[in-house]
């Protein structure tokens, strides 16, 4: 469905990503895992277009998007729930979902029917349907950002970072949230520095080094890799 | 003597009105790129000549004169003139964004300060080709005949100049609150990224707004030319005093730029009534005043950094 050939990505003269190649097929949960500065957001930040690409070579469902402005990535299917959220906070819960649907152009009724099918999902952004969104929690806002994703309808779902700052409990609710999309059929990438939880439920992997792809594998094979173990997991989580 | 008073707060309200429209048009670029267009006063005087020539070609008379005759004005040729007046100056904002903003917009620098104060320059220049540097009287569409409220002596064209601001306010506020434009340009404000990820073209949204922007200022440039006569070294000051509307309004806040515009008008033409020649003195006292205590404007939002 996915597939990055030979990747660079760079902020001015600073490399970020360099020749990664990364590949996503339709149905899975993939998660990339790396520690701080890996280059694993800029990653999705490039696949979603919000970063040119140097070099290499985005392809999704068979047509290079290398060049394509993000706009018109959303509208191939391609939805990133951004790093540290992003919702717009002066905007209520309800508008901020609407917005995740803009580019579609539905009629009120069908829209409405499509925010009540995230309210389905996530009961607590019902409550809050009226509530600006910089009144929402940590969670909630999380919650509310792929909500929002999710409002563009995308077969493939990028998710950056959705446990960062969070509780464990509210984690674990976001975590099995992502569970219940892959069911529906919806295809993830998943960034996480949370790697053991991601590993977890992850189909397969890709470990990113300063910019590079380093291991890759499925995720249980990751999850067991001592490697793996000792760089992103620490001893107390190796039990699993 | 109070009618003294509520002649002056109305014509205040009516050149209030105007820097509103401007500094709501300041405000549209700022929020959504984070630019303003320096060339906002030619845009003024600009948008005024193309009312006046419309005026002129409407009513079967020659291009170029010192004054346009009444019957010019009348009936439906009035808002016709400040329709073109609006379509014409947006059409050249969609121009100056293109060629003078967007090439250096969100690289950081200042290099659009420049290239649209340069552009203002050059529209300045343009202007003086075709229409010579003489003002141009121009008559209101509803007579010179003051009118009495209240014992106040009112131009009927200040109570139009304040009913068409309002008016035009009040439906752009309603767009940009109820629709989904107006919240994809709310969006856009926040921020670009994010918008763009939400599948809004936010170039074209950018586009949008500086037509709107440039097309508000062409409109009131057409609705204060009965009062000031049009001529193309108008526009300077009225873009300053909105500017400055803006700024103690909050130049992020569309909202407060339009209580920002209304106070400044009025405070001007209060002080007037008591000092004509200290007004300025005064207003931009007023205005180092209020952004030493409140730097974001009285209405304004102080930016907060987010961890």
């Amino acid at each position: 469905m996915l597939t990055l050939k030979d990747v660079h990505l760079a902020y001015g003269p600073i490399a970020a990503v360099r020749s990664a190649s990364i590949d996503v097929k339709a149905g899975e949960v993939v998660a990339i895992v790396g520690g701080n500065g890996a280059g694993k957001s800029t990653l999705l930040k490039g696949i979603a277009g919000l970063m040119p690409v140097g070099s290499g070579q985005i392809v999704f469902e068979g047509e290079d998007i290398s060049r394509l402005a993000p706009h018109k990535r959303v509208a191939r299917g391609i939805a990133l729930s951004p790093e540290g959220r992003q919702v717009f906070p002066d905007q209520s819960v309800y508008d901020n979902l609407t917005l995740g649907a803009y580019f579609r152009k539905l009629p009120n009724d069908a829209l409405d029917a499509e925010v009540e099918e995230q309210f389905k999902l996530f009961p607590r952004l019902r409550e809050r349907r009226d509530q600006l969104a910089v009144t929402l929690s940590g969670g909630e806002q999380q919650m509310l950002a792929i909500a929002r994703a999710l409002m563009g309808k995308p077969r493939l779902l990028l998710l950056d970072e959705p446990s960062l700052g969070l509780a464990p409990k509210i984690i674990q609710e976001i975590f099995d949230i992502i569970v219940s999309l892959r069911r529906s059929g919806i295809t993830i990438l998943l960034v996480e520095q949370m790697a053991n939880m991601a590993l977890a439920i992850a189909d397969r992997a890709y470990v990113l080094e300063t910019g590079s792809v380093t291991l890759s594998g499925t995720g249980q094979q990751l999850l067991h890799d001592p490697k793996v173990r000792a760089a992103y997991l620490g001893v107390s989580h190796s039990a699993a | 003597m109070l009618d003294v008073y509520l002649q002056t707060l109305l014509s205040g309200l009516a050149v209030g009105g105007v820097y509103a429209l401007i500094a709501l048009g300041f405000s549209i670029t700022f929020t959504t790129t984070k630019t303003l267009n320096f060339a906002q006063g030619e845009f003024i005087s600009f948008g005024a000549f193309i009312g006046v020539t419309m005026l002129l070609l409407l009513s079967g008379l020659a291009s170029t004169t010192t004054a346009v005759p009444s019957e010019a004005a009348s009936a439906w040729r009035y808002p016709a003139a400040v329709i073109g007046a609006g379509a014409v100056a947006g059409f050249m904002g969609i121009l100056i964004f293109l060629l003078a903003v967007k090439p250096f917009a969100g690289k950081g620098g200042m290099n659009w300060v420049m290239s649209t104060l340069g552009f203002g320059v050059m529209l300045q220049s343009l202007g003086l080709a075709i229409w010579g540097p003489a003002p141009v009287m121009v008559p209101s569409p509803l007579g010179d005949n003051v009118l009495r409220i209240a014992g106040a002596g009112v131009r009927p064209q200040e109570l139009l100049v304040l009913a068409c601001a309002i008016l035009i306010m009040v439906a752009l506020d309603l767009v940009m609150r109820r629709s989904r434009i107006g919240k994809a340009m709310m969006a856009v404000a926040h921020s670009p990224q994010t918008a763009s990820l939400m599948g809004i073209n936010v170039n074209l949204v950018m586009i949008g707004a500086f037509a709107l922007s440039s097309g508000l200022a062409g409109v009131a440039g057409v609705l204060i030319a009965p009062i000031a006569s049009a001529s193309l070294f108008m526009g300077m000051g009225f873009a300053l005093k909105a500017f400055s509307g803006a700024i103690i309004g909050g130049l992020n806040n569309p909202r407060g730029c339009i209580y920002g515009g209304f106070i400044l008008g009025v405070l001007e033409s209060g002080i007037g009534l008591w000092q004509a020649q200290w007004r300025e003195i005064v207003v931009f006292g007023l205005i180092i005043l209020v952004l030493a205590f409140r730097p974001a404007g009285l209405f304004g939002q102080a930016a907060v950094d987010k961890v």
